[in-house]
């Protein structure tokens, strides 16, 4: 049994589809045996003389359809529907020991065109091309590093590639894959079927701001995916992976009096079976419309909210959403255990994960464990084996508040030279090491909201504060993309994260009164921070995300809605609310942008 | 012989043929334009509007590519963009001028327009896309303005922006009717692109057929109001091969039309997919050419895009009004300039010519004006510019040469650019001459460039005056009587007018080049047709082209794959 059949879709669930069809799991079969036989021709052929031979090669075909539908106002504005094939090869030159994957920049790494449908020969003779470029780029990549190295005197002390795993059934592997093959080309065509539908509902959905005069821009946008990655290495590798993802995103703008730009946006991520048949519709139609209603609501409240005016550096308490995206935006990048490359200036240090080198270390409270379980069941980041064909394994990355472990790929690490599984592939065939169903949890009983803010509240007194903040969430810039305000709270130095702005704030007051506030940001913070949670709630609440892993990667990459199904993976985050101690409130100190000259259609 | 055949379509200043929706376009285009016009040109702002223009096209696109034998991409499209264009301050002197460049200025955005006809949906793009238009053009404007107090007098001269002319305009054009014919060309490229590649010293091929369907929904403050439609199909073929030095050749075709009908029959395709592999095969055999000065003919589709890139480019407007512009014919008007058996025309109102299409055929340009056949250059003398509603002189009209892609500031383009000669001679006699000019010259040979793929010229003043075209069919003739000999590599140089007025001869064939152009306004479908041309003088220098090793494998055999898996087993 592997991971992916996790994933398997029973399309008898949306209705009128016909059986399998027998000939895209043959055409398929014929592809896989042609790549691999060109892989293994590649790996005992690929030769310059005097230079070292290729020890691995690897392909990855992806084929995905993407429906993408954008509505505003009752109007679509966009919709298409697109067929995409990539392949990419990557070649290994020198020993695991110290190979060409290693230096920035490598140009070890192939991408190509793959027909729409498998076909062996055309795939074969793609990957014929990309092998003899990707071999080259390795050549070239292993000097630079071997250059690098001898001026900056930094000889190779890591390893770059564990061996591989231990081989799985085969039979069984190829059998899924078949019929893993036609159920996507079913799919496909479901998909096809069903855009008129998707159309209208983005219609529907946006006509919700029609009468919301306080909002200049709102958008729905509906973003469907069926894909299927095929993974084959000289290793033995052979594994495939289907994807079916959805995403529905309300993107809406306000402004407030004294010119400050209000952005929102809500978001509801759904996989497999849940946005099939009947039910997935029903269930996308009220969810869309209370996501649109609550962001209108939203807005409206905040247009008219006071200003927050003061810095502030007393206790916050996160709610457990807004506390979820901090971890997607922190431990999530940072816990990679892929150490940075090495570039003709030394290692790239922008991209040395902040707990690499912090394994045993005390990194968050005693009482705090954080565990990753990527076979959680029901969990939205779940999958089985990653896209190295390693097997996912559960692990308590933080226990007792101690660093025990790090996403692990099959690039090792200082402290940690095994994967645990956690290569995780996108559809724009990116990969990077990345968590899949994060669990924070408390040996401590977790207290009400309120036994929480008066534990807030009296530690504000010591700081010398009246009131305390009530973060309930924060800006999601995976569908805002980058935040446009002027933020003199965002430079980050050293080893700081830039941390979205709080989208939802609170301000509570000592004698109980609650204000909703606007224009503030969260400096950049220190992933040390974590050690200063100080007390946990006692309601656990799960917020799903889908982020680019790796470790420019989390819910702090800012992609903006277009590529929210195409350059992420999926990831849930499970926690109560937060008290913590040395986050940093700042107000907007930037000029407000010019008031539109015209007048708002909405306002005439 | 020069046969121009005119389109089928003329302006008409009615709008009977104009569809249901397209006729509610412009209707609620117009209220919204006179509200946001109204508060735009308000003369309580500090600096107000004087001119509001909106373009809404429409287009329809499809796409196959094909490689291997296999589609390696297909697009089927309907995508709606908004081209706002808000200019401020004075016809004189406004945001349109070209210190301020020609992007981020207020002119053009190639924003997505909602594609459903909801009121409401389409009003609030306009007022997001007006507004922030609005102040573009205003920063734009401040630029301009405080440039202008810097120079002094005559940077804006002439006028930035011409009167307004009364530009009702409507032209249609039928669909496509894309779905009916696109199922027959599936099979036909994954075949042409398996043709292409099929001989072993070929290294990859690609074939593309694309289908292009736009209606402009255009109407501004100043009277103009056109509904017009164009439809384009082009098949492009491309093949490449690696020489054993490591250079990569490559091989191109294409065939353009206002339908697919006008695409040629399969045989013929089929023998011009032949002919660049068998070219592409030659080049890869052949020599590497050596730095040469010396006679040289164009072939007619040679000399057509050189003429494009030479001289078609200097004659553009815009660039007679900028100041960083070399304006290398500005001050020529009524002067010789070619020599004088040469005429020179654009014609955009021309759909073919011999029977050829030409894919710089349009019936209104996209500022609204109808398009006009200019005759730039008569018995070698220039007689005239290409105009958009940018003035080149005091008093000047556009003459339906302002051309954009979506997004960009409009600006004069080429369209059909046509070089013909009053005095022509046979093609052996052309050769006959080369081989008479390459003696006297003291020289071993003469070249004769049978293709050439495109080039760049640089007309900023910021840089040299000089031309690089890149031919990749190249031919040396020789004067002792040796065959031909195919050479590769090589770039054509030079500076335009010491090359023109090397031009001694003109052949009696037209050939026709159709291509897309880039420049400041994006990329627009362009065409250039000439005879082939005798130069007494033309300079070739080593052409930059990679060297990478060749492939280190073969390529794999076409057989079934039915190769043992590895002993390891596939997991």
């Amino acid at each position: 049994m592997v991971g992916v059949a996790t994933f398997a879709v029973s399309w008898a669930l949306v209705g009128a589809l016909e059986p399998a069809a027998k000939a895209p799991s043959d055409a398929a079969r014929r592809e896989r045996l042609a790549v691999h036989t060109e892989l293994s021709r590649g790996l005992g052929g690929l030769y310059i003389e005097g230079a070292d031979r290729p020890y691995a090669l690897r392909a990855t075909l992806q084929r995905a359809t993407l429906l993408y539908a954008v509505g505003r106002y009752g109007a679509l504005v966009e919709s298409q529907l697109v067929r995409r094939a990539m392949g990419e090869v990557e070649a290994r030159v020198g020993d695991p020991a110290r190979d060409s994957t290693q230096f920035f920049g490598s140009g070890a790494r192939e991408v190509f065109q793959i027909p729409l449908v498998p076909d062996a020969a055309a795939t074969r003779r793609a990957v014929w091309l990309a092998a003899d470029a990707a071999y080259k780029g390795a050549l070239e990549s292993l000097d630079m590093r071997a250059s690098a190295e001898a001026s900056l005197n930094a000889p190779t002390k890591i390893p770059d590639w564990s061996p591989a795993p231990t081989p799985l059934d085969v039979a069984g592997e190829q059998d899924n894959c078949e019929g893993m093959t036609s159920r996507m080309a079913e799919a496909r065509r479901w998909l096809s079927t069903e855009r008129g539908r998707v159309e209208a509902l983005t219609r529907a959905l946006s006509e919700g701001f029609n009468g919301a005069p306080w909002i200049e821009r709102g958008e729905v946008t509906l973003q469907a995916v069926v894909a299927q990655r095929d993974d084959l290495d000289t290793d033995g590798l052979a594994r495939c992976e289907s994807r079916i993802e959805f995403v529905l995103a309300v993107v809406a703008q306000a402004r407030a009096a004294d010119g400050l730009v209000l952005p929102r946006a809500a978001v509801l991520h759904l996989r497999d079976e849940e946005w099939l048949g009947e039910q997935g519709w029903k269930t996308l139609a009220t969810k869309g419309s209370a996501l649109v209603a609550e962001t209108v609501e939203a807005l409206a409240l905040l247009a008219v909210a006071p200003r927050v005016e003061e810095d502030y550096d007393g206790p916050l308490i996160l709610s457990a959403h807004a506390a979820a995206q901090l971890l997607a935006v922190t431990v999530v990048p940072h816990a990679s255990g892929t150490p940075a490359p090495l570039s003709e200036y030394g290692p790239m240090t922008e991209l040395q994960p902040h707990w690499i080198d912090s394994v045993g270390t005390q990194v968050m409270p005693p009482w705090i464990d954080l565990s990753d379980d990527p076979h959680l069941a029901g969990g939205f980041g779940s999958y089985g084996e990653d896209a190295q064909g390693v097997w996912a394994r559960p692990v308590d990355v933080v226990r007792g508040g101690v660093l025990r472990d790090l996403w692990m790929t099959r690039h090792p690490n200082a402290a940690i030279s095994a994967s645990n599984g956690r290569s995780r592939g996108t559809l724009s065939l990116m990969e990077g090491a990345s968590a899949s169903n994060l669990t924070l949890r408390s040996h401590r009983p977790g207290s009400g909201a309120d036994a929480l803010e008066e534990d807030a509240l009296a530690r504000a007194r010591e700081d010398g504060y009246e009131h305390i903040y009530v973060v309930e969430s924060l800006r999601d810039e995976s569908v805002l993309g980058v935040n446009e305000i002027d933020e003199a709270a965002g430079y980050g130095t050293g080893r700081r994260v830039d941390l979205p702005a709080p989208a939802t704030l609170v301000r509570v007051g000592a004698d109980g009164s609650r204000t909703l506030v606007r224009g503030a940001l969260l400096s950049s913070a220190s992933l040390r921070v974590l050690r200063r949670i100080r007390a946990l709630g006692d309601a656990p609440h799960t917020t799903r995300f889908r982020v680019p892993p790796g470790v420019a990667g989390g819910l702090g990459a800012a992609l903006g809605v277009e590529g929210i199904l195409t350059e992420t993976v999926n990831l849930q985050v499970t926690t109560p609310a937060w008290l913590v101690e040395g986050l940093e409130l700042v107000p907007v100190r930037g000029e407000a942008p010019r008031a539109p000259r015209l007048t708002h259609p909405l306002a005439e | 012989m020069v046969a121009l055949e005119r389109g089928t379509l003329a302006p008409t200043q009615t709008a009977d043929d104009i569809s249901v929706g397209s006729r509610a376009l412009m209707d609620l285009l117009e209220t919204v334009q006179s509200e946001h016009y109204r508060e735009l040109s308000d003369t309580s702002l500090d600096v107000p509007a004087y001119y509001l223009g909106y373009d809404v096209i429409d287009a329809r696109a499809r796409w196959l590519g094909a490689q291997s034998g296999a589609i390696m991409e297909e697009l089927d499209e309907r995508t709606r963009l908004v081209d706002v264009d808000v200019r401020v301050g004075t016809r004189a002197l406004d945001n349109g001028n070209p210190i301020a460049g020609y992007e981020r200025n207020g002119l053009g955005t190639g924003a997505s327009f909602p594609l459903d006809p909801a009121p409401l949906a389409l009003r609030q793009r306009l007022w997001e896309v007006t507004d922030a238009q609005y102040a573009a053009a205003l920063e734009a404007h401040a630029q301009v303005s405080s440039e202008a107090q810097i120079q002094g007098s005559g940077m804006s001269s002439p006028e930035d922006f011409g009167p307004p002319t009364p530009r009702v305009n409507y032209a249609w054009q039928p669909s496509l009717h894309m779905s009916d014919a696109w199922a027959r060309w599936r099979p036909r490229v994954r075949a042409l692109s398996e043709l292409l590649e099929d001989d072993d010293q070929i290294l990859s091929a690609r074939v593309t057929v694309q289908l292009v369907e736009q209606t402009h929904h255009l109407l501004d403050t100043d009277g103009g109001r056109s509904v017009h439609a164009t439809t384009r199909v082009r098949l492009a073929m491309e093949v490449s091969a690696q020489a054993e030095d490591g250079m990569t050749v490559e091989r191109f075709a294409s065939f353009d039309g206002q339908s697919l009908d006008a695409l040629p029959d399969e045989d013929t395709v089929r023998e011009a997919a032949l002919r660049l592999r068998r070219e592409v095969v030659a080049l890869r055999e052949a020599p590497l050419a050596t730095p040469f000065t010396g006679p040289a003919i164009l072939d007619g589709r040679a000399a057509a895009v050189f003429f494009h890139e030479v001289f078609g480019h200097r004659l553009e407007g815009h660039r007679q009004r900028s100041r960083t512009e070399g304006q290398t014919f500005a001050q020529k008007l009524g002067a010789p300039v070619l020599p004088p058996f040469l005429d020179v025309v654009d014609d955009p109102t021309a759909a073919s010519l011999n029977g050829q299409p030409l894919a710089g055929h349009y019936v209104v340009d996209d500022e609204g004006v109808a398009s006009e056949a200019v005759v730039l250059v008569e018995d070698g003398v220039l007689l005239d510019f290409l105009r958009s509603r940018a003035p080149v002189r005091e008093g000047d009209r556009s003459n339906g040469h302002g051309r954009r892609a979506p997004g960009y500031q409009a600006v004069a383009r080429q369209g059909n650019l046509i070089v013909s000669a009053n005095v022509t001679v046979s093609e052996q006699t052309l050769r006959d001459s080369l081989v008479k000019l390459a003696r006297r010259q003291g020289k071993p040979y003469g070249l004769w460039f049978k293709e050439i793929v495109g080039g760049y010229t640089t007309t900023e003043l910021s840089g040299a005056q000089a031309f690089e075209v890149q031919p990749v069919l190249v031919l040396r003739v020789y004067v002792d009587g040796r065959p031909d000999e195919l050479v590769r590599g090589v770039d054509i140089v030079g500076t335009p007018l010491a090359a023109l007025e090397t031009i001694v001869a003109a052949g009696d064939q037209m050939e026709v080049f159709n291509g897309l152009c880039g420049a400041e306004s994006g990329w627009v479908p362009v065409s250039a047709s000439s005879p082939a041309l005798l130069l007494e003088q033309l300079e070739i220098e080593r052409g930059d082209r990679s060297l990478d090793r060749a492939t280190l494998l073969g390529p794999p055999g076409r057989e079934a794959v039915t190769v043992e898996r590895d002993r390891r087993g596939i997991r």
